[in-house]
């Protein structure tokens, strides 16, 4: 399928901050399971953007604005080819294909995968691979000993959509797999995780994707999924809250261990003011058909890391000329999240930015 | 920025209080007299204790005779008694605590924080042979070193040949996938290092431990020498002593060669700043000590910024481009963005300044990966995949509890082993088998047997002794026992050549039998003498 995408992030303040220091990730990644034919970033006001790979091959945009400023728009436009229709998986087995996957018993004790995918299998910021957790996972493992790879993957979604229930404003930005067991219910960012938990409980090394869902046209295409580390298919996605494979309809963007290395936006300001944050995210079916195959992309990605572009906008010397960097006032540094989780057909409410205090001490670090 | 501190140890004005030494009046001064080591009341009583000891080797009738490079120095201590070193103890001492050479024990509410580092007079000597193979193992350690920082940070070829496994890599506390790609000036990630030496029951030189994020230490080096200098000049006048003077020279000048643009500003050339944590952190005396020495701004992560993905410090005559950065900050500290948000000791868009190549870093984001005690077991097989050569110094033998049958060893010996957290210094965080309780040594056995990736075991090695002047607790007696040491020497690594200063600092465990001598655990410190 084809999409046109626009994300739109807003921040209006309510006074001027400055030393406003982003990071975006919001280009959709071109690979095994999409294209991305263009992208477009716009910055306001102006700023001088650098481009680079991540450790996980994302494409990250990096952008700081000295300045005064009370406001910071980020638009986001891409035109992403996935190469399957809306109903057909984009990884794993095809339509009526066998299984092919290995028991998941072998897999797990296999200590080339252990050593490969070891930051997959371990605990990450939001998946701490605790007991409650633990729990699900040999309940889980218990109930079908001999399974496959794959169905153990597809039977962890089809449990969590059965049994947690998908309900906004029940768990925030910086809920734990814990808490979303606790509580029994939580949005996409949080049955991502706890997917992700499953698996690496169960030895199966698994990441975290966020993207859209290219075909919601209101408010609210944002989304988030996981993928497992499944052989002879590689990484299959998975969506834990529709409780099924990946389909033509998931564009992904970034993916990561879990929704830490993945924000959408991360970004530092100073200045005393409080943010007001507005996000509003579309997608568009462009053309339902799509007859494009990709070359298979294979090898270590040997350009992570490095300087794609380095972009400057000439509006940022005129202000400088204007004196504007010699204000420096306040000091204060907020951390911003964009939140990924939003469910098709509803529109995302209250999301508020949580500011963080400056910590009032200095903090000493050790040194040996 | 910093009020500029008063000069530490030389200047012709004393602070008020302060010891007048006059250069051409050496405090102790005797005439060599017909006592010997077996007579002398200071060392008649002295015992090797079954130890290496640097100094004296015992001889069949029960005593003790110096090793042939201690003669001279034997001869000078041979007609003072336990006053005459008192005296000089006390005025050494007392010119360390007026200088405002003092380090910070996060761990003692009751005392207070603020301490004098102990100081011994004995010098530590080390031969011209025995320093060439110290000298040829560091660099060659951290050549290796070097090449396997820049490879975890590119093409990672090292675990793609299961030489170190990559889970052991990858789940390193210090690990930082945020600089993954990025190149660094001359392919140099580490520049300061203070390795830590001990050796063992036969006098061998092993390495304990690599210290490659920002190693402190140095300026007691240099204070040390001063003092003995003005307190002790004659013990000088026998020995071949190699100077340790020209450290900060050196070390701004590899600082200078790693400018993006060493030509910029005239024929001012580029600016070096010194970043530090601030004036709590426990080293803050040195960072003020070093960034006097060599002439450069001591800044703080508030005075300087970032526009463009350059770096800047704040003056006043307005903004000044930053070239190199020698940060005493922690890599997690260093950039909001990119790491902790809650820092504010760091610079946000700091990393994006390194990521474009506008300013070089000393050292370099991420070399603590090869810091971690756990990569640390792996280190000769670094040296002989990178080097292709055997490695001249050795490793003191490590478990890793993450080999299950190693675990097993670790918790069925932890009363005779040293267990140690991967990813802690200073001494914290660390069981010493023999000399801990039951309780202690169950509470490691279950922290290793459920986090085996964040600590090692060693067995204890039995750390040489040298002679300390020990003071009786009543009266003014005193004598020379042996106490246990080990050697910390600095290398600087340009990109000519790794220059490891001749000389470094020996801490000493001084209560009685210790084996630990981390400053912040009761330690304390001697001069060190190479050899000419």
């Amino acid at each position: 399928m084809r999409f046109s995408l626009t994300h739109r992030t807003v921040y209006t303040y309510a006074s001027p901050v400055h030393e406003s220091f982003n990071e975006v990730r919001l280009q959709p990644v071109s690979g095994e399971t999409q294209t991305c034919l263009e992208f477009d970033l716009t910055i306001d006001p102006p700023a001088t953007v650098i481009t680079f790979r991540d450790y996980y091959g994302n494409l990250v945009h990096d952008f700081g604005i000295p300045y005064l400023h009370d406001h910071l728009t980020v638009e986001a436009t891409s035109d992403v080819i996935t190469f399957a229709a809306g109903d057909v998986p984009l990884t794993g087995p095809r339509g009526s294909e066998p299984d092919a996957s290995p028991p998941l018993a072998r897999l797990a004790d296999d200590p080339l995968i252990a050593d490969e995918y070891a930051e997959f299998l371990g605990p990450s910021a939001y998946v701490a691979l605790d007991a409650a957790s633990e729990e699900l996972a040999r309940a889980l493992l218990a109930a079908a000993p001999e399974t496959t790879t794959f169905a153990f993957l597809q039977r962890a979604s089809v449990y969590i959509r059965d049994h947690f229930t998908y309900q906004l404003g029940t768990t925030n930005v910086h809920s734990t797999v814990a808490d979303v067991i606790a509580g029994g219910s939580g949005v996409c960012q949080d049955f991502a995780h706890l997917l992700l938990s499953l698996c690496r409980h169960a030895g199966l090394p698994a990441r975290y994707v966020s993207g859209y869902l290219g075909d919601i046209t209101d408010s609210g295409a944002s989304h988030a999924w996981a993928e497992a580390f499944v052989p002879p298919y590689g990484w299959v996605g998975v969506d834990a809250t529709l409780g099924t494979p990946c389909t033509g309809r998931h564009v992904k963007i970034a993916v990561g261990r879990d929704y830490a290395d993945v924000a959408v936006v991360r970004g530092t300001y100073r200045g005393g003011a409080e943010a007001m944050m507005a996000v509003e995210v579309h997608g568009a079916v462009r053309d339902e058909s799509q007859g494009l195959t990709m070359a298979h992309v294979s090898g270590r990605d040997r350009t992570r890391g490095k300087l794609i572009q380095y972009q400057t906008v000439g509006a940022m010397s005129q202000l400088q000329r204007l004196g504007a960097m010699s204000q420096t006032l306040g000091s204060m540094t907020q951390t911003l999240h964009a939140e990924p989780g939003y469910l098709p057909g509803q529109s995302d409410e209250a999301d508020v930015p949580r500011q963080q205090p400056q910590q009032q001490q200095q903090r000493v670090t050790s040194s040996e | 920025m910093q009020p500029p501190l008063p000069l530490p140890f030389e200047g012709s004005e004393s602070p008020p209080g302060s010891i007048e030494v006059r250069k051409d009046a050496p405090i102790v001064k005797r005439t060599p007299s017909p006592a010997t080591t077996a007579t002398n009341p200071l060392t008649r009583d002295y015992d090797t204790g079954g130890f290496y000891d640097e100094m004296f080797v015992p001889t069949p009738g029960g005593k003790v005779m110096p090793r042939a490079h201690y003669r001279p120095l034997a001869v000078q201590l041979a007609p003072l008694d336990a006053s005459d070193l008192r005296h000089a103890s006390d005025l050494a001492n007392r010119s360390f605590l007026h200088q405002g050479i003092t380090f910070t024990v996060y761990s003692d509410a009751e005392h207070g924080t603020e301490r004098i580092f102990p100081f011994d007079l004995i010098p530590r000597l080390i031969p011209p042979d025995e320093w060439r193979l110290i000298e040829t193992g560091l660099q060659q350690r951290i050549r290796a070193l070097n090449m396997f920082i820049h490879d975890i940070y590119h093409d990672q070829e090292i675990l793609e040949d299961h030489i170190v496994p990559r889970q052991l890599v990858v789940r390193a506390r210090h690990f930082r996938r945020e600089v993954v790609g990025i190149d660094v000036p001359h392919n140099l990630s580490i520049h300061i290092v203070g390795s830590d030496l001990v050796r063992d029951a036969s006098g061998r030189y092993l390495v304990l431990e690599d210290n490659l994020r920002s190693p402190s230490g140095v300026s007691y080096v240099l204070a040390n020498r001063t003092t003995m200098r003005r307190v002790l000049p004659d013990w000088f006048s026998e020995l071949g002593v190699r100077s340790v003077d020209h450290y900060c020279s050196q070390l701004i000048e590899n600082l200078r060669a790693l400018s993006p643009r060493p030509l910029a500003r005239g024929s001012g050339g580029p600016t070096v700043v010194l970043l530090t944590p601030g004036i709590y952190n426990s080293a803050y005396f040195e960072h003020a000590f070093l960034a006097q020495q060599m002439g450069i701004e001591l800044v703080e992560g508030r005075d300087l910024f970032v526009v463009d993905n350059r770096v800047y410090l704040r003056t006043t005559r307005g903004r000044e481009p930053v070239d190199v950065i020698y940060r005493r900050v922690d890599d997690e500290f260093l950039d909001p963005l990119a790491f902790r948000p809650d820092s504010m000791l760091g610079i946000a868009g700091l990393l994006g300044a390194v990521r474009t190549g506008n300013v070089a870093l000393a050292n370099a984001i991420g070399t603590g990966v090869a810091d971690d005690k756990v990569i640390y077991h792996y280190v000769p097989a670094i040296i002989r995949y990178y080097l292709n050569e055997e490695p001249i110094l050795g490793n003191v033998p490590t478990y890793l509890p993450s080999d299950p049958e190693q675990r097993e060893y670790i918790i069925a010996h932890a009363g005779e082993l040293v267990i140690k957290a991967a990813n802690e210094s200073g001494g914290y965080g660390m069981l010493i088998g023999p000399s801990a309780d039951e309780e202690e040594i169950e509470q490691f056995r279950a922290r290793v047997a459920t986090h085996p990736r964040d600590y090692i075991a060693q067995p204890v090695v039995p750390l040489s002794r040298s002679p300390s002047f020990i003071p009786d607790d009543v009266g003014d007696g005193g004598r020379l026992e042996g106490r246990h040491i080990d050697l910390r020497p600095y290398i600087l690594s340009g990109p000519k050549e790794i220059h490891v200063l001749p000389g470094g600092l020996t801490r000493v465990a001084l209560r009685r039998g210790s084996l630990v001598v981390n400053s912040s655990q009761g330690g304390g410190s001697k001069d060190t003498w190479v050899l000419r």
